[in-house]
């Protein structure tokens, strides 16, 4: 009886968009969250063609292999992420928990990454309010750009460490790590417009 | 979620090799052009494929779909231009 009632109702909510309200949940905080990276692409974009002083050359600031690296290493764990999240769906537990923890590492050497070209960056001079390059701008935007992007890494680390440790040998959630999959998919996919738009364009 | 059985984890590093592949060819050809349709291209294969986007129900589709490219469109439109104004 209870039991009826209780799986009743879970099958009206899931008609609308036909995955489980956690799924249905992520892909909203992720809509929001996009929004959030657009605003600050928009207002960058906004800032960067208003500035008077002219906005330097990415290319003679950062090392565009260091940076092209970066960007291999977070495509990289996507895709293992997707490996992951279908080793578990295919209940393949061994491979799941393997992709997870590799996913976690390359994520862990991303931020490691990004540590070493902050220490660059800051050694050069750059500060938020300036830098000796030209637009003060352009330091302010990469600390706020490239700060919220690895505060996400950082905490997608972390969902990711929490995920595996809640895995065994013999029993994995599927669900919650299709989850996990998702937050990260989107780290990375927020990572594709910053480094076209800030390092690129 | 028994979409998952559709793809295969082959299918998921050739989706790896063509990110890679528009990758180099954003960083070594530059042009505007070139920058603006390896994005949208690169953002496409990791929402559609690596979200599993375009295996769910066309509802979810266009709920996210639309929810972010408007928004961001309208915030662009009325940023942007004023910024090449000034």
């Amino acid at each position: 009886m209870t039991h009826a009632d209780a799986s009743a109702p879970l099958d009206l909510e899931q008609s609308s968009f036909n995955v489980s309200w956690q799924k249905a949940m992520m892909w909203m905080f992720i809509i929001t969250d996009a929004l959030l990276f657009s605003g600050y692409l928009a207002s960058y974009m906004f800032t960067r063609l208003a500035s008077d002083v002219g906005w330097p050359d990415q290319a003679s600031v950062f090392s565009m292999n260091f940076i092209t690296l970066m960007t291999f290493t977070l495509i990289t764990s996507s895709a293992t992420m997707a490996c992951a999240v279908k080793a578990a769906t295919d209940k393949d537990h061994k491979a799941a928990r393997k992709y997870l923890l590799l996913t976690t590492l390359i994520g862990l050497a991303f931020l490691g990454m990004q540590a070493i070209e902050w220490s660059h960056f800051i050694g050069d001079g750059a500060r938020l309010t300036g830098n000796p390059w030209g637009a003060p701008a352009f330091s302010a935007y990469f600390f706020m750009m490239t700060g919220f992007h690895g505060t996400h890494v950082l905490i997608g680390v972390i969902i990711l460490l929490i995920t595996f440790l809640h895995t065994t040998p013999v029993r994995i959630d599927a669900g919650k790590v299709e989850l996990a999959g998702l937050y990260w998919h989107f780290v990375d996919l927020v990572w594709v417009f910053i480094f076209g738009c800030f390092y690129l364009l | 979620m028994s979409d998952t059985s559709t793809t295969t984890y082959k299918s998921y590093w050739l989706a790896w090799f063509c990110l890679l592949l528009i990758t180099l060819a954003m960083v070594f050809i530059g042009s505007k052009p070139v920058l603006a349709i390896g994005m949208m291209v690169k953002a496409l294969i990791i929402a559609l494929f690596f979200m599993h986007l375009a295996f769910e129900k066309k509802s979810l589709i266009y709920s996210v779909g639309v929810g972010i490219l408007v928004t961001t469109a309208v915030l662009v439109v009325l940023l942007v231009p004023d910024g090449r104004a000034m």
